[in-house]
C-alpha cells in the first residue's frame, strides 16, 4: 500500500473533529489493524478468555440437551406467565442485534462516515445476538423435534402454517433479519479479507483469506461492483432494522393481554432495540479498543457520538413507559389498569424500578461532558443500560 | 508480495463447468426427497404382515364370496371392525370332537394349517393376528360413519378378495383421507353395492356418487376435530 | 379453617402451623384462614392422614407419605363432632398449601382488584332487583360486528351455567378429568400453577372479610366464536369447527403456547412435563384401563383445553346419522353436565329452536363473561340470584 496520507480534514468538514487520532496514513491503519490478527503468538489472556466463554458455553448446550429431554417445565413458567424466561432473552438479543445493522445500513445511507471505524465490530456483535435470539423462539416450543411445521413446505398433511400468526411473521423477519446481516457482514469484509490474504506470510493463512476473499484484486471494475452491491444492500437491509423489531413487538402487541395490547409498541421496540444495541456496543467497544490498542481509531468522538444516541433512544424509551402508564389510565380499562399498578406496586416492583432508573434516568448522565469523554464512565452507564434491558 | 498472492489459480475457472451438475444434483435431491416421502416404504403402502394363521382372504371373500360382514360383523355399528372370533372359524372348521368324531359339513377338520385355530379354540386364548392397516391414536376412524354411508371398503382396504396375504395398498396419510373428504363423489356407491369389492359402476363413477351424496345428504367434514379428539 | 377475625385475634397467619389440643389429646395441623368460618371456631376435615390408603391417597409402608392430617384422634365418644374448649397454639413452622384458588391473586393489590372485578365477572343480584331490571345482568357491551358472520348448517353447540344454580361442589371438575384423561400432576406442580383441570371453579368472597358472601363460577373454554386463540398459533392446531366449537389439535401442536397467553379466560393447559407418563409405561397397563379410548392421551409440550366434551359430540352424531335422524335435544350431554347434581350445566344445540340450552341463553339473566372483549362466548352464564331469608339475615 502507498502512503498517502488520509485527507483528515476536508474544507467542507474543516469544523468537524477527525475521524481518526494521530498522523495517519492508509498504510498504518491497515498495519495497527492487521497487527492483531497477525500477532505470532496468541496472548494467553486471550486463552483463558475463549475457555472460560467456552465452558459457559458448553454448559448452556448441555442444558439445552436437558430442556429437550425434560419438558419446558425445567423453567419456571405456570399458567398464566406460559413465556417468561425465554420470550425475555429472545427480546433482548433481538434487542442488541440491532445496532449492527442500523450502524452499517441507515449510517451508511446518511454517509455517517464516523460508521466506518465500528461498523463491522457491530455487525459482527449483530450476528452473534441474532444467534442467540434465534436459539431461544426454538428451544422455547414445547415439541421442538416438530419445530419444522413452521416452515410452509408441502406436506402428507396437507397443512399450511398459520399466517394470521404473529409468531410466524416473527420467524420470517427474525431469518430475513439474520440472512441479511451475515451477508452484509461478509460483503464489507471482502476487501479486508484480501488485505490479510496479501499480508499472509503463511501458506495456509494466505489459502484461508484467499478462499474467503473470492479472488478480489482490488480492481476498479470490482471497487465498483462491491459498492454497487453495498449500496443495495444496506437499501434493503434499512427497512429491516425497523422492520424486525416492530415484528417482535407485534407478538405481544397483537395479543389480548393487559399490558401488551397496545400501539406504542413497534416504536417502543425499535428505540429500545437500537438503546440496548449501541449500549452493547459500547460496553464492548470500549474494553476491545482498550486491550488491542485502537484508541487512535476509535477515537473518543466515536464514543461521544455513540453515547449521544445512547440518550437520545433513552427518552425515547422513557417516553415511551410514560405513555404506556398514559394510555393505561386513558383507556378506563381496569385490567389495563391494573396491569400497570401491579408493575409499580406489586411483588415485580423492584424490577421495573430497576429498569427504569438504569434505562431512563442513569443515561441521562450522558448529558455531562465528562461522562460521554471517560471511557470507563460510559462503560459503566452502558452497563446498567445493558443490566436495565 | 504480489507474487505471493493467493488467488484463485485459473483452473479454479474450470469448477464454473460444474454449476450445472451441482444444480441438478440439488434438483435430484429435492425429487428424492419428495419421492421418499411419498414412497410406498414410507407410507407403509405393501404392508404384508405374515399371519399366524394363513388365512386366505382371495379363497374366502374371492372364490367362496364369503360377505365381508360375515366375519367383520360391526363395520355397520360401531367405530371398530372386528376381527373374528375363533368361533367364526370354526363355525366351518370344527375339529375333531373329544371322542374323534368330526362333523361330515366340517370342512378341513384336520388341516395343519388350522392348528392354531383348533388351539385357541380349546384353550379360549384368541389367535394373535397381526394388525395390517394402523392408524395412528389421535386419529379416530369410524367404521360406521363411512360404510352405511356409501363408502366401500375396497376404497381403503383394496380388493382384499384378490389377496391371498392381505397387505396395506393405500397410504392412509391425511392428504388422502383429505382428498375424498373434501370430493367425497367419486368414491362413493349405494349401499347395496357396499360389500361387493369387485363392483363395476354402470355409469361413471362420479355420476352414481353425486346421487349418493345427493340421496343420503352426505357432506363430509373436514374439521379437525372431526378425526383428531 | 379458622376466620380471619379470629385469627386476627389469635396472631397466627394463614399457612402457620398450629397444635390443636382438646381434652390431652393435640393434632398439629396447619391454618387456612377462611372466611365464612364461623367466629372462635376451628373447622377440622375428616378422613384425612390416612396411612394404608394406595399411592395416591399415602401408603406408609410403601413410603408414600398420607396426605393432609389426621384429627380423628381429637374424637371421643362424648365428642363425636363439636367439641368445646379447644386450644390452639402455633408450632412456629409454616405449610404451603396447594390450591388453585389463590394463584392469581398476588399480593394485596392483586386481592383487591380481584374483588373489584368479581361482579364484573360474577353477575349476581336480589329477587328485588330481579323484579325490577329482569336484564340487570347485561352492562351495555353490544358489539357491532364488522364482518357478517358466515351462516353455519348443523347443530351449533353451546352451554349454560346458571349460577343461581351452582352449589360449587366440584363434581364438574371431576367428571371432566375422568372423562378426558386429564392428568393428576401433584402438589409441587399445582404449588406451581400448572394444575391441568381443563374446568375449574373459581371461587370469590365479596363484602366484609368478616362476614362475607361467597361467589362461585364454573370456567372452561368458553368456546369463543371470535376466538383470540386461533388467530395466534402459528401453525393452525387450534382452528374453529363448523358447528362452532374451538378444536385442539394435539397431535398439531408444537407448544408454543401463544394460544394460552392470549386466552383471556386463561382456561388453556400446558403438558409442561410429560404428565402422564408414569401411566403409559408397559407395565402399568392395568392402569391404562382407567382411560377414555375415546380421548387422546397427550404428550408432553402440547397444549390441552375443555373440548364440550367433541368425542360425545361426534360419536353420538355418527349414531344419529346411521340410523339418518337428526340429533335429538340433550341427546350430547358433556361429562360436566352429567354429573352435576344440581342440573346447573345445560347444552345442546343453539340453533335447535326450542332446545334446552337456546331458552337457557335466551333468559333475560344470560350474560357473556368478559363480553366487552368481543370473542363472543358460546358457554353463557345466568346470573345469580340471592334471595336470602330476612329472618335468618336478621339473626346474623
Amino acid at each position: 500500500m502507498s502512503a498517502v496520507p488520509i485527507p483528515t480534514r476536508t474544507p467542507s468538514e474543516s469544523l468537524r473533529p477527525p475521524l481518526v487520532d494521530g498522523e495517519q496514513t492508509l498504510s498504518s491503519i491497515t498495519e495497527t489493524v492487521c497487527s492483531i490478527v497477525e500477532r505470532p503468538q496468541t496472548p494467553r489472556a486471550w486463552y483463558i478468555a475463549f475457555a472460560i466463554s467456552s465452558s459457559l458455553t458448553l454448559m448452556l448446550f448441555g442444558l439445552i440437551g436437558y430442556l429437550i429431554a425434560t419438558g419446558i417445565g425445567v423453567w419456571g413458567n405456570n399458567s398464566p406467565v406460559f413465556w417468561g424466561w425465554p420470550i425475555v432473552n429472545f427480546v433482548f438479543w433481538v434487542g442488541i442485534g440491532h445496532a449492527g445493522t442500523l450502524i452499517s445500513a441507515i449510517l451508511f445511507l446518511f454517509r455517517q462516515q464516523w460508521r466506518t471505524s465500528i461498523n463491522r465490530f457491530a455487525e459482527a456483535m449483530t450476528i452473534f445476538a441474532v444467534t442467540c435470539a434465534g436459539i431461544f423462539p426454538a428451544i422455547h416450543v414445547g415439541r421442538v423435534w416438530l419445530v419444522y411445521w413452521l416452515a410452509p413446505y408441502p406436506n402428507q398433511m396437507a397443512m399450511w402454517p398459520n399466517f394470521r400468526s404473529p409468531l410466524l411473521w416473527d420467524v420470517f423477519a427474525v431469518s430475513t433479519y439474520a440472512t441479511v446481516s451475515l451477508l452484509f457482514w461478509y460483503l464489507g469484509m471482502i476487501p479486508d479479507l484480501a488485505t490479510l490474504r496479501d499480508r499472509a506470510t503463511s501458506r495456509v493463512r494466505q489459502f484461508a483469506y484467499g478462499l474467503f476473499a473470492l479472488g478480489w484484486t482490488g480492481s476498479a471494475r470490482q471497487w465498483h461492483v462491491l459498492e454497487k452491491a453495498y449500496l443495495l444492500l444496506a437499501a434493503l437491509a434499512t427497512p429491516l432494522v425497523l422492520s424486525v423489531h416492530t415484528i417482535v413487538s407485534f407478538d405481544f402487541a397483537v395479543s389480548h393481554v393487559p399490558g401488551w395490547h397496545t400501539t406504542i409498541f413497534p416504536p417502543y421496540f425499535v428505540a429500545g432495540a437500537v438503546f440496548s444495541g449501541f449500549a452493547m456496543v459500547v460496553t464492548l467497544l470500549v474494553p476491545a479498543r482498550h486491550l488491542f490498542g485502537l484508541k487512535d481509531l476509535i477515537t473518543p468522538r466515536h464514543l461521544d457520538v455513540m453515547c449521544r444516541i445512547i440518550l437520545a433512544t433513552s427518552c425515547m424509551v422513557g417516553y415511551a413507559y410514560a405513555t404506556e402508564f398514559f394510555t393505561a389510565w386513558y383507556s378506563g380499562n381496569r385490567f389495563e389498569q391494573f396491569a400497570f399498578l401491579n408493575r409499580m406496586q406489586g411483588p415485580y416492583a423492584w424490577a421495573y424500578w430497576t429498569m427504569v432508573t438504569c434505562n431512563v434516568l442513569i443515561p441521562q448522565l450522558y448529558w455531562f461532558k465528562r461522562f460521554r469523554t471517560s471511557p470507563w464512565l460510559m462503560v459503566g452507564v452502558a452497563i446498567c443500560v445493558n443490566i436495565g434491558m | 508480495m504480489p507474487s505471493e498472492r493467493f488467488h484463485f489459480p485459473a483452473w479454479t475457472n474450470r469448477l464454473t463447468r460444474l454449476l450445472p451438475i451441482i444444480g441438478g444434483a440439488a434438483g435430484l435431491y429435492a425429487v428424492t426427497i419428495l419421492a421418499l416421502g411419498a414412497s410406498p416404504e414410507t407410507t407403509d403402502v405393501g404392508y404384508a404382515p405374515q399371519q399366524p394363521v394363513p388365512f386366505s382372504h382371495k379363497l374366502h371373500a374371492g372364490q367362496l364370496k364369503l360377505d365381508c360382514r360375515y366375519c367383520h360383523t360391526t363395520v355397520e355399528e360401531a367405530a371398530h371392525a372386528a376381527i373374528p372370533p375363533t368361533q367364526t372359524c370354526n363355525n366351518c372348521h370344527n375339529p375333531a370332537d373329544a371322542n374323534g368324531s368330526v362333523a361330515t359339513v366340517s370342512v378341513h377338520p384336520n388341516s395343519e394349517k388350522l392348528l392354531p385355530v383348533f388351539e385357541s379354540q380349546a384353550s379360549g386364548a384368541p389367535i394373535k393376528w397381526e394388525r395390517v392397516h394402523d392408524l395412528p391414536d389421535y386419529a379416530c376412524f369410524n367404521h360406521s360413519a363411512h360404510v352405511t354411508r356409501g363408502v366401500s371398503c375396497v376404497s381403503c382396504h383394496g380388493r382384499v378378495d384378490q389377496m391371498e396375504v392381505v397387505q396395506q395398498v393405500e397410504p392412509l396419510s391425511m392428504a388422502w383421507c383429505l382428498d375424498c373428504h373434501r370430493e367425497p363423489a367419486p368414491h362413493l356407491r349405494p349401499l347395496d353395492r357396499i360389500a361387493q369389492l369387485d363392483w363395476v359402476p354402470e355409469e361413471a363413477s362420479e355420476v352414481i356418487g353425486a346421487r349418493v351424496q345427493e340421496e343420503l345428504g352426505l357432506n363430509p367434514s373436514t374439521n379437525c376435530s372431526t378425526c383428531h379428539r | 379453617m379458622l376466620s380471619p377475625a379470629t385469627a386476627r385475634e389469635l396472631d397466627i397467619e394463614h399457612g402457620d402451623v398450629v397444635t390443636i389440643g382438646s381434652d390431652g389429646r393435640s393434632v398439629e395441623a396447619p391454618v387456612y384462614i377462611l372466611p365464612g368460618q364461623a367466629e372462635n371456631s376451628i373447622g377440622l376435615q375428616l378422613g384425612y392422614g390416612r396411612t394404608a390408603a394406595g399411592t395416591v391417597a399415602g401408603h406408609v409402608a410403601h413410603n408414600i407419605d398420607p396426605v393432609g392430617v389426621n384429627v380423628s384422634t381429637l374424637r371421643s365418644i362424648e365428642h363425636m363432632h363439636f367439641e368445646n374448649g379447644v386450644t390452639i397454639t402455633s408450632t412456629g413452622r409454616r405449610h404451603e398449601f396447594a390450591t388453585t384458588q389463590e394463584h392469581f391473586a398476588i399480593d394485596r393489590v392483586g386481592l383487591e382488584e380481584i374483588s373489584g372485578r368479581v361482579g364484573d365477572l360474577v353477575r349476581e343480584g336480589t329477587v328485588d332487583e330481579y323484579a325490577e331490571h329482569p336484564d340487570f345482568a347485561h352492562h351495555g357491551h353490544e358489539e357491532i360486528a364488522l364482518w357478517e358472520q358466515p351462516e353455519q348448517d348443523g347443530p351449533q353447540w353451546g352451554m349454560s351455567i346458571d349460577l343461581s344454580k351452582c352449589i360449587g361442589c366440584n363434581a364438574c371438575v371431576v367428571a371432566c378429568q375422568s372423562e378426558n384423561n386429564i392428568p393428576v400432576v401433584g402438589k409441587e406442580q399445582v404449588l406451581k400453577g400448572r394444575e391441568m383441570h381443563w374446568l375449574r371453579l373459581d371461587r370469590y368472597f365479596t363484602g366484609d372479610m368478616d362476614d362475607p358472601e361467597v361467589v362461585q363460577q364454573p370456567v372452561a373454554c368458553q368456546h369463543c366464536e371470535n376466538a383470540p386463540c386461533e388467530q395466534v398459533c402459528p401453525v393452525a392446531a387450534t382452528v374453529h369447527s363448523d358447528d362452532g366449537l374451538n378444536d385442539m389439535v394435539y397431535n398439531r401442536c408444537i407448544g408454543t403456547r401463544y394460544c394460552a397467553n392470549n386466552c383471556p379466560y386463561k382456561v388453556r393447559r400446558f403438558n409442561f412435563f410429560d404428565y402422564q407418563l408414569p401411566v403409559v409405561q408397559p407395565e402399568q397397563s392395568l392402569k391404562q384401563l382407567a382411560f377414555n379410548p375415546e380421548v387422546t392421551v397427550r404428550s408432553r409440550g402440547v397444549m390441552e383445553k375443555c373440548t364440550y366434551c367433541v368425542q360425545r359430540i361426534r360419536n353420538t352424531s355418527i349414531l344419529a346419522d346411521n340410523d339418518r335422524r337428526p340429533l335429538e335435544d340433550g341427546e350430547v350431554q358433556t361429562a360436566c353436565q352429567q354429573s352435576c347434581p344440581a342440573q346447573a350445566i345445560t347444552f345442546g344445540d343453539l340453533k335447535l329452536s326450542g332446545s334446552e340450552v337456546a331458552t337457557e341463553q335466551s333468559k333475560p339473566r344470560a350474560y357473556g363473561m368478559l363480553d366487552e372483549l368481543n370473542v363472543k362466548p358460546r358457554t353463557k352464564y345466568l346470573a345469580r340470584i340471592r334471595n336470602p331469608n330476612p329472618v335468618l339475615k336478621a339473626t346474623t
